[in-house]
């Protein structure tokens, strides 16, 4: 306990922040030392440390003792009043920023923690959430220090801590379901001046989530180029990882034109697209229905299901090339369109509704052509009818 | 925490605000004695005067129990103010809506500083809700100066989704035992869905009303207002708007005034795409066939419309071309999918009973 306080006092002295993180570290070794948490070791350490310190010290031997108690809930709070020290710290060191390790360490500890307490639900008069936002909002209270730390040179500034509190955030939001709270987040990461030069594995989660954001937003361009960042940089033994991002990159390419090979998707044992993708292919409506139908769950869970429901269009699409490749010729009586959809067993669309999915696939820029409403025709351009969906722009 | 008790107050209005606005000449013609009704300043009729919303400000104490009234009180002045106010056809329904909107804000207002059990809460939001998707409805086609619909909106999207995270946290105390809570608890869930119904339509293809709504409970997603609203909703979430307008009139009444809310932005996109899908110089699009697609009424409001947006209406059919049509107009103008008369024989069943 003695050589704790010391290894303390002296990592403080030396402003050496990664040592310090350790011993900050709910998951570091010192966290078995008998009686660290105890009135005894408490009122020690309060002896030999002066603040600001001492404050900090002291919330995380009680955040220590709350885990030996097995007590999750008061574990979160004296970790998040742990961080909220802090950030007090944070606050007067100018021209400083040795402590970012320590802030990444804690601020990460409180996350997981919060996701403890939501798990175990000992509460019931606690709401579904509650510990995630006020969790986001402790947070938000470093990123207010880190992000508003504009003086000190590059080498000193605090702003370096900003991607990590950010992708902690954007973590919370997601699984809270706040994406409009993302927002700000994103456009002070997009204006830092250090956007290019944060490391690798903080770029890939940022990416992660921007393109996720991205896909909630139906910019599905954009979605494509952060998701592909981030699966093309992902370290290829983080198989896990990766397939979480195929998750959300594999529907996005689809809506985009492009097809994914079946040998990728065994691979990360993702074969529910795999299903997918055949019927989005043939233009088979009904058993698109069927596979979402299948997988529902899976995609719900996901939070990619609106995404696959919009893969009809592209499964209409194809559909009718195909019945224009049949007939070979450039006026195609709406009835045919119609006739496809209902050999397949789709018994609840009628004329006018095909008509109007055609307007859509033309306004789209998927079908070149128009319709001509009372000759019940589409009639198509002779040069290139379906462009590749991946030529629209 | 501080700990609120119960409001005092036990007339739909307190004796001091009752005795102020006789005095100031301030009472609503609706508030006022009938015996007195020519007289310089009339007399209130206690039985009538509600309270008014004010906002805090210094000075006023908000939380003076003698001011607020209990949630049982407020329940009765709702049920008052749709059966008795509501009803009348011998003035201006906006005059009608005028009153209700603002004291209805003075019953939310009172529920909020009690900060009142959530059940009871919802009981209250409920028919708030109502009244303001009805009035949507009832008033679309006036003009701004007489009826503001963003204001509309704004409220009914506050009240809307504060109901809505209390529904949430209802769901968290479902193991409750008791008998009477219990059934409490099965009244709810048959006025959740219509309102859950309500929002998803509200929020037509939109990804969190959507999202929300993949998520409901079990029971709540096989409610045949919730299945059939998710239907529209993911209809419209692909444009496909021959399909939302064919499901729209299969709605009970209530939830098609919270569909009606959207047409405007319908009927524009509609035209939009059908801008490109039937761009023509020659070929054009019967008017008829408009007129049933996208739910018109008359086929006057399609000229309308088309004059609006750019494209030219002649003998009652539309030249869709692409190149003209008028990208900067957001919304149609507004009209009523019901008559006045039938919108008033809705009243007061559908502010007051679920659909």
């Amino acid at each position: 306990m003695d050589s704790y306080i010391m290894q303390i006092r002296r990592v403080w002295l030396n402003q050496e922040g990664r040592p310090l993180s350790n011993l900050l570290s709910l998951r570091h070794d010192h966290v078995s030392i008998s009686q660290i948490g105890s009135e005894t070791a408490i009122t020690k350490a309060m002896e030999h440390l002066s603040a600001p310190l001492d404050d900090l010290v002291l919330y995380h031997l009680k955040a220590i003792a709350a885990m030996n108690k097995d007590d999750p809930l008061s574990m979160y709070n004296y970790q998040s009043s742990a961080v909220q020290s802090l950030t007090k710290i944070l606050q007067m060191q100018k021209e400083e920023n040795w402590m970012l390790p320590v802030m990444n360490t804690m601020c990460l500890e409180l996350r997981l923690l919060a996701v403890c307490v939501e798990n175990t639900k000992t509460n019931k008069n606690m709401k579904p959430g509650e510990i995630l936002e006020k969790c986001a909002d402790c947070l938000m209270g470093c990123f207010r220090v880190c992000a508003c730390d504009n003086r000190s040179s590059e080498d000193d500034t605090k702003r370096w801590g900003m991607l990590t509190l950010v992708n902690q955030l954007l973590k919370i939001y997601f699984r809270i379901n706040k994406l409009h709270l993302c927002r700000p987040l994103i456009r002070a990461i997009e204006s830092s001046p250090y956007k290019a030069l944060f490391t690798l594995a903080q770029k890939i989660t940022y990416k992660f989530f921007v393109g996720r954001k991205a896909m909630f937003d139906s910019d599905y361009k954009a979605a494509d180029e952060h998701l592909t960042y981030a699966f093309e940089h992902c370290h290829k033994r983080s198989s896990k990882n990766k397939r979480l991002i195929l998750t959300y990159l594999v529907p996005v390419k689809m809506l985009l034109g492009y097809m994914p090979k079946h040998s990728l998707l065994k691979k990360y044992n993702l074969m529910e697209f795999g299903e997918l993708m055949e019927a989005v292919k043939r233009g088979n409506l009904r058993n698109l229905e069927k596979v979402m139908e299948k997988h529902e769950s899976f995609f719900i869970g996901a939070g990619i299901y609106l995404i696959v429901e919009k893969l009809k269009i592209i499964a209409y699409r194809n559909l009718f090339k195909k019945v224009y490749l049949v007939l070979s010729i450039h006026q195609i009586p709406i009835q045919d369109l119609l006739s496809a959809l209902e050999m397949q067993g789709i018994d609840d669309v009628d004329m006018d509704e095909v008509e109007c999915i055609v307007a859509n696939l033309i306004y789209e820029g998927k079908i070149k052509g128009y319709i001509s409403h009372q000759h019940k025709k589409l009639v198509i351009s002779k040069q290139n009818p379906f462009p590749k969906l991946s030529t629209i722009p | 925490m501080t700990t609120f008790s119960q409001g005092t107050c036990l007339l739909m209005c307190p004796e001091k605000e009752r005795w102020i606005r006789e005095k100031e000449g301030l009472l609503h013609k609706f508030e006022i004695d009938e015996n007195t009704k020519g007289a310089k300043l009339p007399k209130a009729d206690p039985a009538k005067t509600i309270k008014c919303f004010s906002r805090s400000a210094a000075g006023s104490d908000m939380t003076d129990m003698k001011l607020l009234r209990p949630a049982s009180v407020l329940l009765s002045t709702i049920r008052y103010l749709f059966t008795k106010i509501a009803t009348r056809t011998d003035v201006d329904w906006i005059i009608i809506y005028d009153f209700i909107f603002d004291r209805l804000r003075s019953v939310r207002q009172d529920a909020a500083i009690q900060r009142i059990d959530p059940l009871m809460n919802i009981q209250l939001l409920e028919p708030i809700v109502r009244f303001l998707v009805y009035s949507a409805q009832r008033l679309c086609e006036r003009s701004i100066s007489e009826f503001n619909t963003i204001i509309n909106e704004q409220h009914l999207a506050e009240c809307l989704t504060r109901l809505l995270v209390l529904y949430n946290e209802s769901e968290g105390e479902r193991n409750s035992l008791e008998l009477d809570r219990d059934m409490e608890r099965l009244i709810l869930n048959d006025n959740r869905a219509e309102m859950e119904a309500l929002y998803i339509l509200l929020y037509m293809g939109k990804m969190e009303a959507l999202t929300r709504a993949l998520r409901l409970p079990h029971d709540l997603r096989i409610s045949p207002n919730v299945q059939l609203s998710v239907k529209i909703s993911f209809a419209w979430y692909l444009k496909n708007y021959v399909r939302v307008c064919s499901l729209i009139p299969q709605l009970p009444p209530l939830l098609i005034c919270a569909a009606m809310t959207g047409i405007q932005k319908i009927r524009r996109t509609a035209l939009k795409i059908m801008s490109s899908g039937y761009n023509s110089k020659v070929f054009t699009f019967p008017g008829l066939k408009l007129q049933q697609l996208l739910l018109y009424k008359e086929i006057d409001k399609i000229g309308a419309d088309c004059e609006l947006l750019g494209l030219v209406f002649t003998n009652q059919n539309i030249l869709f071309q692409k190149a003209n049509f008028k990208d900067e107009i957001q919304l149609t103008y507004p009209e009523m999918y019901y008559t006045h008369q039938c919108l008033h024989n809705f009243l007061p069943q559908i502010l007051l009973e679920s659909v």
